[in-house]
């Protein structure tokens, strides 16, 4: 599941471009701010290599999966020595 | 939300969204810089930010940990001091291209002759983006800035061969769209004992973009993923061939004394002191 | 028991920074201060402090503002060209209310002037250097004694009111050789931690304006700015008032604690007709100025400033009120002549003697013209 935080996102479309499988689409209308919002257009064809979660330069992007290339273990809980962090 | 961002928790939330253009490279290199964070199983808590002034530089303002926001270029003086005052924290400074190579250059260039143990990112967008779009050190030659009109003459710093030549034990350079290089070189980097320099060859979409007819975020990461050139490969390139591209790899892997050890097993060999941290707070010595 | 010691100005210096507490030294050398960062570099890892040859004194300026929130009390020295370039980190100390003590060793200038000669030109930079409002402290020790006992002072009230202090002192006492007494129960001011964790704002406007000061790694989080900030320490850059109040608190937090801060000494004054101001070494030659000048049966007196800054402006009207001329003596064309020409000029003529060149004021050049003004 791929989630867009849309009070974050600034439309900047680096996901459509880095998306190598194309997932995403930029919907015809703009919100309130002016912002062309991107969404996701073909799920299904998603590998969850979370690319699009660190390029986004808004932190608008969260891909929910468990196993990200760059989590390496088979849950992706935040770092064990970090304490002080909301969670 | 049932699902939370796995970056934000690290960050300032009070303070978001951050200030940075649509398409600006530095939350990018915020996201790399807490991936590379992650694996290298580093802790947040002991991490100390620090940083100059631009916008590369308000990144640490939205970090949640420990950070100083210092005056321009002197980053990495302040950064020293602060490393040499306590040894145990991991500092950290964000830096851009104005800052640490211009007129911050001289202190760079020391910085990684003495081989303290300081993680250094450099966010480089070839131009002065809050002051609203200069040319800066690292422009290339022919592109064009708001006190370059007619075109940048002045040939570019290679910031990461400059820092690699200084002294640094570990220096690479990435861009924006190689996100699991550029993480596992911020995890290395952080890993290192040592002065680590991470070069991230960025976009600008509002002034380098709009000066130089890249007006969109996509279209300057496409220039960026363009003009990449891999450094084993670059090798065996002739000069007239790299002409405006960007050379990515590691420019230096090495192992030497890091600074506050030295200084560290000077009091401990001679005078059989240990270097004392907080001592600010105690009344007697 | 107490110790005596027969060393050079420079030294008592760092003797005292040691014994203050100073455990972070970053520096460049420059005569005529050099000798404090070399005795330095000598004793601080004997003492489990740090001493870095920062690459100039920018560097060094803002490594020991980093080395102060590091959790260390920190310290440079140098001399005029040197505080120069250091001024705009020194800004950042003020609104980062960051503890540092900054010894200059004044040399005849401007520009690199005279390295190997007195001067007492700084004084004004001191107070002005870097841009915009803030209320610095500056110590002016006339003796080595004085350089040891200042040097502590200057510590102490960096840590009591998180503020950069200076130390201005000047060729003469630094190369000096003298005794000096080192008591046993100095006075140190220790830094104040917070206590609550999740709710300690460190800028916070509290009622004698200065907060406890958290270092880097104790887990408080905090933001340091040199833009203008709000009580958290986020930058608030565009809000005319809390501009406003951020700088007045600073200024403020200084201004509102002159009585504890200011210091001045005078001998003779009760009956004086003619009252010397001075500070720093030309305060030695003042001395013997007023004791010539008694066995002559003038009515002379003397007034040294410890504390340059914050101008001790209550403090000298009273010592002067009854005076009927002032001669400020410094090692300057006139300085610190229009602070005292300012506090005084309704009631009193005040002169100045300055002298350049590198030489103290001698006794008689101090009486020759006290009779050329008319004083008796």
């Amino acid at each position: 599941m791929i989630i867009i935080n849309e009070d974050l996102c600034k439309g900047c479309h680096l996901c459509l471009f880095m998306c190598y499988k194309n997932v995403y689409a930029i919907s015809s209308e703009a919100n309130k701010k002016g912002v062309l919002l991107p969404y996701v257009n073909f799920e299904d064809r998603c590998t969850n290599c979370g690319v699009c979660e660190v390029i986004c330069p808004d932190q608008a992007i969260t891909v929910d999966i468990n196993k990200n290339w760059w989590v390496g273990q088979e849950d992706n809980s935040f770092n064990p020595k970090f304490s002080k962090g909301s969670k | 939300m049932s699902v939370e961002n796995k970056f934000t928790p690290y960050m300032r939330e009070d303070r978001l969204p951050h200030i940075f253009c649509p398409g600006c490279g530095n939350g990018t290199i915020m996201n790399a810089f807490l991936k590379g964070m992650e694996k290298a199983e580093m802790d947040f808590d002991n991490i100390a930010m620090v940083s100059g002034i631009g916008c590369s530089s308000r990144i640490p303002g939205y970090m949640n940990c420990d950070s100083l926001h210092t005056t321009h270029g002197r980053a990495l003086s302040f950064a020293t001091g602060l490393k040499v005052a306590n040894k145990d924290l991991d500092v950290v400074v964000f830096t851009g291209d104005g800052d640490c190579a211009s007129i911050g250059g001289n202190h760079l260039i020391h910085a990684a002759r003495r081989n303290i143990n300081l993680t250094v990112i450099c966010i480089n967008n070839n131009i002065y983006g809050m002051t609203g779009g200069q040319i800066s050190p690292t422009s290339p030659k022919g592109s064009f800035g708001t006190t370059a009109p007619y075109g940048n003459q002045d040939a570019p710093f290679n910031l990461a061969e400059l820092v690699a030549a200084a002294g640094a034990t570990y220096s690479a350079r990435w861009t924006t769209v190689q996100i699991e290089n550029l993480v596992t070189s911020i995890k290395d980097g952080l890993k290192n004992p040592g002065f680590s320099f991470i070069e991230v060859a960025t976009q600008c979409p509002t002034y380098f973009g709009r000066k130089n007819k890249l007006r969109t975020p996509t279209a300057m990461a496409v220039t960026l993923k363009m003009n990449t050139v891999f450094k084993s490969a670059a090798d065996r390139m002739r000069p007239k061939e790299l002409e405006g591209k960007i050379v990515v790899g590691e420019f230096a892997k090495r192992q030497k004394p890091e600074f506050t050890e030295n200084i560290d097993r000077i009091s401990e060999e001679k005078f059989g002191k240990k270097t004392l941290i907080n001592s600010a707070y105690e009344e007697e010595l | 028991m107490s110790e005596e010691f027969f060393i050079q100005g420079n030294e008592a210096c760092a003797k005292g920074a040691l014994k203050a507490g100073c455990r972070f030294f970053a520096g460049y050398p420059i005569t005529p201060s050099t000798e404090v960062a070399e005795t330095l570099a000598r004793e601080l890892p004997k003492v489990g402090g740090s001493f870095v040859q920062m690459e100039d004194e920018i560097a060094s300026a803002g490594a020991i503002i980093g080395g102060s929130w590091g959790g260390t009390k920190s310290m440079t020295a140098t001399s005029g060209p040197g505080l120069s370039l250091m001024q705009e980190n020194i800004g950042y100390a003020f609104i980062s209310e960051t503890p540092i003590v900054v010894v200059d060793v004044q040399r005849g200038s401007p520009s690199t002037g005279q390295p190997t000669m007195a001067a007492q030109g700084d004084m004004m930079q001191a107070r002005w250097g870097s841009h915009g409002d803030y209320e610095p402290i500056a110590l002016s020790p006339s003796s080595v004694q004085e350089f040891f006992d200042f040097t502590i002072k200057a510590f102490n009230l960096a840590e009591q009111f998180r503020t950069p202090v200076f130390v201005m002192a000047d060729e003469v006492i630094g190369h000096m050789r003298e005794k000096i007494t080192v008591e046993d129960d100095i006075e140190i001011v220790a830094r104040k931690r917070p206590e609550d964790k999740d709710n300690f704002l460190p800028f916070k406007n509290v009622e004698n304006g200065t907060n406890p000061m958290p270092s880097f790694g104790d887990g408080f989080n905090i933001h340091v700015t040199g833009l203008t900030h709000d009580e958290r320490g986020y930058p608030d850059t565009n809000d005319p008032k809390a501009h406003h109040e951020l700088v007045q608190r600073l200024c403020d937090k200084i201004l509102n604690n002159r009585d504890k801060i200011c210091s001045v000494q005078s001998g003779e004054c009760e009956d004086a007709e003619t009252i010397i101001v001075s500070y720093g070494a030309p305060v030695r030659s003042a001395i013997e100025a007023v004791q010539k000048a008694r066995a002559d049966g003038k009515k002379v007196g003397y007034v040294k400033i410890d504390t340059p800054w914050p101008f001790p402006e209550e403090q000298i009207q009273e010592l002067c009120a009854n005076a009927s001329n002032v001669l400020v003596v410094e090692m300057n064309l006139g300085q610190m002549f229009y602070e005292v020409d300012r506090v005084l000029r309704n009631d009193t003529d005040v002169h100045v003697l300055g002298v350049i060149g590198g030489l103290l004021p001698t006794p008689d050049e101090i009486l020759s013209k006290i009779d050329e003004i008319g004083g008796n």
